[in-house]
């Protein structure tokens, strides 16, 4: 299990570079600033992470790979509702971001520095809380163009194709990290499936962002 | 709190359900997306082919209109001539 986790971890690192190397080299579409800059942060990420997993000696090397963990998911929730918001028309919408928004920063300023103290440990349901209101915010966006006038060509649309990713992921990941400890208690084999299902699903959804670097240049704001 | 090992199974078989029917409710978006981008696009072809249909029968009318004055304006010099 262990070398099927690591193959899987790999082919997630390759696909994330792939992306990077995509999204450098088609830079004319202005919509995907966003994506590109989560792109970079999820590459540092996963370098930092690879760098402190070779590297056993260091001292308290779980606590620093918790630390990277926490810190990318602040910015990976506020890089994502930033792309929605500039998407999303409705503003009443983009308000409900806003305050998942503040409402998260909240609950994570509460978790590591308060009460728990948890900044040096990851806490599976703080990612499903993220996971959570990532989902209703893309759901917010096909509830738009679901309802309005406007005609998207699936084909052509890279936001639509990133957005599509993006709920494909994090609404499959809401459930497994709200869920992650009954796992780890009661059946802890079960937790390298979880992580081979992160890596592969994690894996998708970049190759949705790499499919919609692919797609021509917009023409409409949606 | 210790959860039993049939009880993790049972939650991992509703999360497998939920991640099936999350992977069923995109597939329908994309389906309703593209029936609304199909309709989009048979409204506007059906738009075209009036407003060809329109321009020909517009195009017809001038032709017969100034046929007609022609063989009119002709007739009146044929006639004007012998007197």
């Amino acid at each position: 299990m262990d070398l099927t986790l690591k193959i899987v971890d790999w082919i997630f690192f390759l696909t994330v570079i792939v992306a990077f190397v995509v999204s450098v080299r088609r830079p004319g579409n202005t919509d995907l600033r966003p994506i590109q800059v989560y792109i970079v942060v999820m590459l540092i990420e996963d370098i930092l992470l690879e760098f402190i997993g070779i590297l056993p000696h260091i001292k308290d090397n779980l606590k620093y790979t918790n630390i990277v963990l926490n810190i990318s998911s602040l910015f990976e929730i506020s890089i994502i509702f930033y792309f929605l918001n500039k998407i999303i028309v409705k503003k009443s919408f983009r308000i409900a971001m806003l305050i998942f928004l503040v409402f998260y920063l909240m609950v994570c300023l509460y978790v590591w520095t308060g009460k728990y103290k948890a900044f040096f440990y990851v806490v599976p349901q703080l990612f499903g809380l993220e996971n959570f209101l990532i989902t209703v915010a893309c759901l917010f966006y096909f509830y738009e163009i679901l309802n309005s006038e406007i005609i998207i060509n699936i084909r052509s649309n890279s936001n639509f194709t990133v957005i599509c990713g993006l709920l494909f992921y994090f609404s499959i990941m809401t459930p497994l990290s709200f869920s992650y400890f009954i796992w780890l208690k009661s059946a802890p084999e079960l937790n390298s499936v979880i992580q081979i299902m992160n890596m592969i699903f994690y894996s998708i959804l970049f190759i949705s962002l790499i499919k919609a670097y692919l797609c021509p240049f917009p023409e409409q704001k949606h | 709190m210790s959860f039993p090992r049939t009880e993790a199974l049972v939650v991992f078989c509703f999360i497998a359900c939920f991640i099936l029917v999350m992977v069923s409710f995109i597939i329908a978006i994309l389906f309703r997306v593209q029936k609304k981008q199909k309709a989009f696009n048979d409204k506007l072809m059906e738009t075209k082919e009036n407003h060809l249909k329109e321009l020909f029968g517009t195009k017809l009318e001038v032709h017969e209109k100034i046929s007609e004055d022609l063989s009119r304006e002709l007739h009146d010099n044929i006639g004007q001539k012998p007197g």
